[in-house]
């Protein structure tokens, strides 16, 4: 699933929290015409309002309702589309790319094939871009994390290892 | 002795750092996936490591050690934006690459600070017995790629024996929710057939799999 229909779901469920602890919420379509992930600012601001009206419920006392409001939402469940080889992120829509490995050209330490599910491009330059677009590294803080696609850690950001990991009962 | 790539590991894999804490060879995240992994708004977080090294494996660089780790508490917080959407849905984190089971201590010092996120792990089976019980307490449910029962393409596709892999169908077709185990039995070009797709799925529905998927690898060029 991708596209408007990602995003409309995920639009219904920011609803049904709303309503099931009655959030004042309205929403107004989209009107973004490109291919969508889900996680445009207006949608990530639309999450954060609700978790914030939500601790503003709980802190006063309040039961907020969030598990399994949208648990009958369409969005499931087939729970295991097939892939396009062994591993994990496949898919078997044969529309989609075959996944690459996404260049240092885009920044960051980037230099390995990457998994997921990634948007399809009718040219090699279209699709650079769309990666270029949401294959970040994790330069900010999670509220900001960007994607429906890719994270890569980038080792200067996270604790340093001191020794090699252990893999000794592998060996 | 079966030749064995780098990173290809057939046992727990206990990367740690800090003081012993269980760390996790990040790989990727990919957020809001629906269909895909399991119920609900999923995000799939994709490790280092596996024990096969299939022909058409669209991950290979899960073959290599992940440069950096992340502990427990950095996982919970890059993925945490979506707690909303996973306990509204029924969703959470499904763990793949890779071979999942490869991070059992990491799971189990993870699992607490997810309360109502459902735990998937995407796995060929082919771990220790050991490893798949305590995985059956750890995880809500199971995506696991068959492949084939078939030894001998099993071996030509993954470079590797089936070794625990029957056991461990046999186990969790027995201790665990019929309804939470999704098998893969894909047709592979140059190596199996239908006929072979049609013995696998029958042997898997004699052991009391319900769901079961039979699809066509596509294999892309270079």
């Amino acid at each position: 699933m991708k596209g408007k229909n990602k995003c409309k779901i995920l639009k219904e469920i920011r609803q049904r929290i709303a309503d099931e602890n009655e959030i004042p919420y309205v929403t107004r379509e989209c009107s973004y015409q490109g291919e969508c992930t889900g996680t445009c600012p207006k949608c990530e601001a639309e999450l954060r309002y609700l978790e914030q009206e939500l601790e503003k419920r709980r802190s006063l006392g309040k039961t907020v309702a969030v598990a399994a409001v949208a648990a009958g939402l369409s969005l499931s469940l087939a729970a295991c589309v097939p892939g396009s080889g062994s591993g994990s992120g496949g898919t078997n829509d044969p529309t989609l790319p075959s996944l690459k490995p996404i260049s240092s050209e885009l920044g960051g330490d980037i230099a390995e094939p990457l998994m997921g599910r990634i948007a399809p491009a009718e040219t090699e330059t279209e699709e650079t871009e769309i990666l270029a677009g949401e294959a970040l590294p994790f330069e900010t803080e999670p509220p900001e994390l960007l994607g429906d696609v890719v994270y890569l850690p980038v080792e200067s950001e996270l604790p340093q290892s001191t020794e090699t990991p252990e893999t000794t009962e592998a060996r | 002795m079966e030749e064995r790539l780098p990173g290809q590991e057939t046992r727990p894999l206990r990367p740690r750092y800090d003081g012993g804490e269980p760390g996790y060879p990040l790989l990727a995240l990919s957020r809001h996936r629906m269909e895909l992994d399991g119920e609900g708004v999923t995000t799939l977080v994709a490790g280092a490591g596996c024990p096969l090294a299939c022909a058409y494996c669209i991950n290979k660089t899960v073959l290599c050690q992940a440069p950096t780790l992340v502990s427990a508490a950095e996982l919970y917080e890059k993925t945490r934006i979506d707690d909303l959407y996973f306990q509204a849905s029924g969703g959470g984190l499904c763990f793949g690459g890779g071979e999942s089971l490869l991070h059992l201590d990491f799971y189990e010092a993870l699992r607490p600070l997810c309360p109502g996120w459902r735990f998937t792990a995407e796995t060929c089976l082919n771990v220790p017995p050991e490893t798949v019980a305590r995985a059956a307490a750890i995880f809500d449910a199971f995506i696991i790629d068959v492949k084939t029962l078939d030894p001998a393409i099993y071996r030509a596709y993954t470079g590797r024996e089936q070794g625990p892999l029957l056991e461990n169908l046999r186990f969790l077709s027995e201790q665990f929710n019929p309804a939470r185990l999704h098998l893969r039995v894909p047709l592979i070009p140059d190596y199996n057939d239908e006929a072979d797709q049609t013995k696998t799925e029958a042997a898997l529905r004699e052991m009391g799999f319900i769901h079961i998927e039979r699809f066509p690898y596509v294999v892309r060029g270079e």
